[in-house]
């Protein structure tokens, strides 16, 4: 786990994402672009304008904990559009991550069991498996029979692959993943 | 000529179809596809919400991979691959503050750039409008469509003149004898990555997209991203049934649509797997 700074001095928690992601949230100028673009803003508690200033007002305790990022669907259009420049896509993203490295309890459970779900099937097989990497995670968020209509259509379709392949390297994958085991 | 191929994990199970049409219309524009040997996953949007380190070492892997083969450039139908392949290039290069770090997790000692396209603009770029056009052969005249780049082809990678409303795609299905409708959701963000884990958010944003398509006119979308193609095809039942008239708007793959111009019969482009079967279009 990681310390991460917020209490000790007014601007530690915005220094320390400057640190972390090379991003600059006190260049933000509040105009709203962001928000106004991204497609989750209405699932988010704090919206992105509202994450920039948040981290400028150094309220870590407040975002770690927020439901905001974990919607954030990567999609860069705040980035994009930004007129500052800020790389507010990466700040989100860094977020989750400060959440996770930080041992705080994710506010959304679903996105971080999924995307470890995800990892472990990439670990296994080398490429990720989708029908085992869905049917588990509907069965570890306890809904097994979630969209269980649209997988017998897509199996009637033969649209979905029944089994995994497993790449011939696959030593190559685990080493890499080895390092980042605590994450996981 | 060679052109190296990363299909991705999605073109394998849920997008086959795309990948067999991608194939066969790389082919049918001179072009001979080389796939990665052994290629892995690019690790996705899960392994960049844990470590950018580790996201890049997975595409350059890939890299590694593909220049084991003597491969100088490479294609890859799925815009998140892509754009991971990129970065992993980006992460590579000599100035980069990651290049150690990623070198010594995928044991290598270097790894040469190489040139990386998506399929959009390998058609544009390498193919060109001029020799695609020579290889129709059944215009789609009549035909009105909506060119759905999806939010993720808007990165730098492809370079598009002009990211909120970009043309190249659109420019690829005039091409083909269409027409590409105007409308302002070319790049918005379906959702796919949250399909899983929040269905109430993908089925608003597709509903959004979808509506947007049907009001510009169009008969139906054209995809060229397996996320987007799957959530926009496979999320229409059920919001159907809060609608009071469905959207049945089918989500082509550019690959189909090239291959049915290209001459092939719509039973040879892998219709069978889609929920919306686009055949009352092709049969007007
Ligand atoms: S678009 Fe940039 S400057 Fe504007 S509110 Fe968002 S982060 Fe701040
Ligand atoms: S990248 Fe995330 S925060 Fe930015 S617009 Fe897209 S969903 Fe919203």
């Amino acid at each position: 786990m990681i310390e991460i700074p917020g209490t000790q001095d007014a601007h530690a928690f915005r220094r320390f994402i400057i640190e972390r992601c090379g991003e600059d949230t006190g260049a933000c100028i509040q105009c709203g672009k962001c928000s106004a673009g991204c497609p989750v803003a209405p699932d988010m508690d704090y919206m992105p304008n509202q994450v920039m200033e948040l981290i400028r007002l150094n309220q870590r305790e407040r975002l770690l904990t927020a439901h905001s990022f974990w919607f954030c669907a990567s999609c860069q259009t705040c980035t994009i559009r930004c007129p500052h420049a800020i790389d507010i896509a990466l700040v989100m993203n860094t977020l989750r991550k400060l959440t996770l490295e930080g041992g705080y309890a994710p506010a959304e459970k679903r996105m971080p069991l999924f995307n470890r779900i995800f990892l472990d099937s990439i670990r296994k097989h080398g490429r990720v498996y989708e029908l085992g990497m869905v049917s588990r995670f509907n069965l570890a968020s306890g809904q097994p029979f979630k969209d269980a209509l649209l997988g017998a259509a897509m199996m009637a379709r033969r649209k979905i692959a029944l089994l995994p392949h497993r790449i011939r390297h696959l030593d190559d994958i685990k080493s890499i993943f080895a390092k980042y085991k605590k994450y996981m | 000529m060679q052109i190296g191929y990363f299909p991705g994990c999605s073109l394998t199970s849920t997008a086959r179809e795309y990948d067999a049409t991608v194939r066969q219309v790389v082919q049918n524009c001179g072009f001979e596809l080389v796939e990665i040997d052994d290629w892995n996953c690019c690790g996705a949007s899960p392994a960049d919400a844990v470590s950018q380190e580790l996201v890049l070492a997975l595409s350059a892997k890939n890299l590694a991979k593909a220049q084991r083969q003597g491969l100088t450039s490479i294609l890859s139908p799925c815009p998140a691959c892509h754009s991971h392949l990129l970065q992993a290039q980006q992460g590579l290069a000599e100035t980069s503050p990651h290049r150690r770090r990623i070198l010594e997790l995928i044991h290598e000692a270097s790894v040469p750039a190489v040139t990386l396209r998506h399929l959009v603009d390998f058609l544009y770029r390498d193919v060109g409008i001029d020799k695609l056009k020579a290889t129709v052969v059944k215009p789609l005249t009549g035909m009105t469509l909506a060119s759905y780049y999806g939010c993720l082809t808007r990165l730098k990678a492809i370079d598009m003149e002009d990211r909120e409303n970009p043309a190249m795609l659109d420019e690829i299905i005039a091409a083909l004898g269409a027409t590409a409708v105007d409308w302002p959701h070319k790049t918005e963000c379906c959702g796919a990555g949250l399909a899983i884990t929040s269905t109430q958010t993908v089925l608003r944003l597709a509903g959004d997209i979808l509506a947007g398509a049907r009001s510009a006119g169009a008969q139906a979308l054209v995809a060229v991203c397996p996320l987007c193609q799957a959530n926009l095809d496979m999320r229409q039942a059920e919001l159907d049934r809060k609608r009071p008239c469905p959207f049945n708007l089918p989500v082509i793959y550019l690959s189909q649509l090239i291959l049915i111009a290209q001459g092939k019969s719509f039973n040879e482009a892998g219709f069978d797997k889609h929920l919306i079967s686009p055949r009352s279009i092709f049969q007007q």
